[in-house]
């Protein structure tokens, strides 16, 4: 309902049915896309809690309570693995569909930059025209801000490798129940993934949590606010349509009247 | 430079006017837009000269295949070139102009009909939690300006989707690690992986960018990837 109302407009006079959206085919192939990524964000949660539950559990069991299956034809139907194989395939496919999506989305919208500058007059000492160099710094700074995040993957990954690799945590993960073992073996796969998951989750919280509750406060600004402040240093407003009827402006329209000074 | 902080000093002893939208508070730059079908429709009208337009580097790649084309049948070739490759220019200089003017006429408030005039609105307890969109239902309802403080348009970037992409590196990793069983290879793949979608944004992004504001791609000097 509300995407519907989002993405609809009432009709009036000049407007044809195709102006004002609704339901079409685009329409549906856009449901079918938020649902998938809603799939991951309800099932993801819920398979890692179970995989974390039969991880911590298992390794800590000093008397046998919690056995795991052994480790068999994971891909046939049957087997104890094969829901969470299915689970896990399908959440990683229809996660990276999702990430490819919003990756489409963003590089298509409407984009466009307003400059608020007034030309100079030639008594003022002007020529009459108005510089393009700050909408196109603002247009450089917006193009360097386009992948821009505050979890870095190659922060993440270099930690991951660190623990998993250089400290030998990956072998937390095999099939005996003693956590401080560090003895060689299979792993099984829900443990591996219970292992992973927690590493990849702590890496992106403690580098979130260090962004924005100590560098961005105390050491400098968040980048889109500093995005904004160089917009209206610059006098350039941005209006950015993300989809048919909605949109972000950014009103950067600096009190001063000339922004193009002479250094 | 003298002038710019003085101008930055100046702001900072509140000696000048805030930086607000008139009928929004002093304290909020950034606004989510919902805008009305007419709105949308004049919008297009105009945009859709813009959008579609080549940008200068195809017009320059043009002329030079132009020039080749021309060098090898003869003077008249490349005359018919050039000026095949100029007359689309005015018409997009003209459709950017208009639009400038449009939106600005649009941010001031000038319009005289309802459905292109913009109204500041707070939205209510249920919108902000829920993220509905106001009502505009009505045919002449204006469009509606809610305040952005969370700074919410970085949602169009990357900087806004950071739990999706978290998220996709956890599975995306898990499942090469399920397929290959090997700690290094998958997380060469998520890397690999991840350096695809910034490549992808980056480039396309960039390449669109330069289409949409009629600026050379070759201006655009920063790199995201």
């Amino acid at each position: 309902m509300n995407w519907y109302a989002r993405h609809s407009r009432p009709l009036s006079g000049r407007l044809t049915a195709n102006d004002v959206g609704g339901i079409n085919l685009k329409s549906l192939l856009n449901f079918c896309l938020l649902a998938m990524n809603t799939g991951v964000v309800f099932f993801f949660p819920i398979l890692t809690l179970i995989c974390w539950y039969f991880f911590v559990f298992f390794k800590i069991q000093k008397t046998p309570s919690i056995f795991l299956p052994p480790l068999e034809n994971i891909y046939d139907t049957g087997t104890a693995y094969f829901y969470f194989t299915a689970c896990l395939h399908i959440l990683a496919i229809f996660q990276v569909v999702y990430v490819g999506y919003i990756v489409f989305l963003q590089c298509r919208m409407d984009i466009f930059f307003i400059d608020w500058e007034p030309s100079k007059s030639k008594s003022d000492g002007g020529t009459g025209n108005v510089s393009a160099w700050r909408t196109i710094l603002a247009i450089n700074e917006w193009s360097a801000m386009q992948t821009m995040r505050k979890i870095d993957i190659n922060f993440s990954l270099f930690w991951i490798l660190f623990f998993l690799l250089g400290l030998g945590l990956e072998k937390n993960a095999t099939n005996q129940p003693n956590l401080t073992s560090t003895d060689s073996g299979e792993l099984n796969i829900v443990l591996r993934f219970a292992n992973t998951t927690f590493w990849w989750l702590l890496s992106g919280f403690l580098q979130y949590t260090w962004r924005y509750f100590i560098f961005d406060r105390f050491i400098s600004e968040p980048q889109e606010q500093i995005f904004v402040d160089f917009c209206t240093i610059a006098k350039v407003s941005l209006l950015v349509m993300d989809e048919k009827f909605h949109g972000y402006y950014l009103h950067c329209r600096s009190p001063h009247q000339f922004a193009g000074n002479i250094i | 430079m003298a002038e710019l902080m003085e101008m930055i000093h100046k702001e900072e002893a509140g000696l000048t006017v805030d930086r607000s939208l008139d009928g929004a508070p002093s304290d909020v730059q950034s606004f989510q837009i919902f805008v009305t079908g007419e709105w949308r429709a004049c919008f297009d009208k105009i945009y859709s000269n813009l959008a579609n337009a080549p940008s200068i580097s195809d017009i320059i790649r043009n002329r030079r295949q132009g020039h080749r084309r021309g060098a090898q049948r003869g003077g008249g070739g490349m005359m018919r070139g050039q000026e095949a490759s100029q007359l689309p220019q005015e018409k997009e200089l003209k459709s950017w102009r208009e639009i400038s003017i449009f939106i600005q006429e649009f941010v001031e408030n000038n319009f005289g009909k309802g459905s292109l005039r913009r109204t500041y609105k707070e939205p209510t307890y249920i919108e902000h939690l829920l993220g509905t969109s106001p009502d505009l239902s009505s045919p002449e309802s204006p469009n509606v300006f809610f305040p952005d403080r969370n700074f919410d348009y970085r949602k169009v970037l990357f900087l806004g989707q950071e739990i999706n992409f978290l998220l996709m590196h956890t599975l995306s990793y898990a499942l090469f690690d399920l397929w290959f069983g090997s700690t290094p290879i998958s997380v060469l793949l998520t890397w690999l992986l991840d350096y695809l979608f910034c490549f992808i944004r980056g480039a396309y992004g960039k390449a669109i960018i330069a289409k949409k504001t009629l600026v050379d791609e070759r201006f655009i000097i920063t790199s995201s990837y």
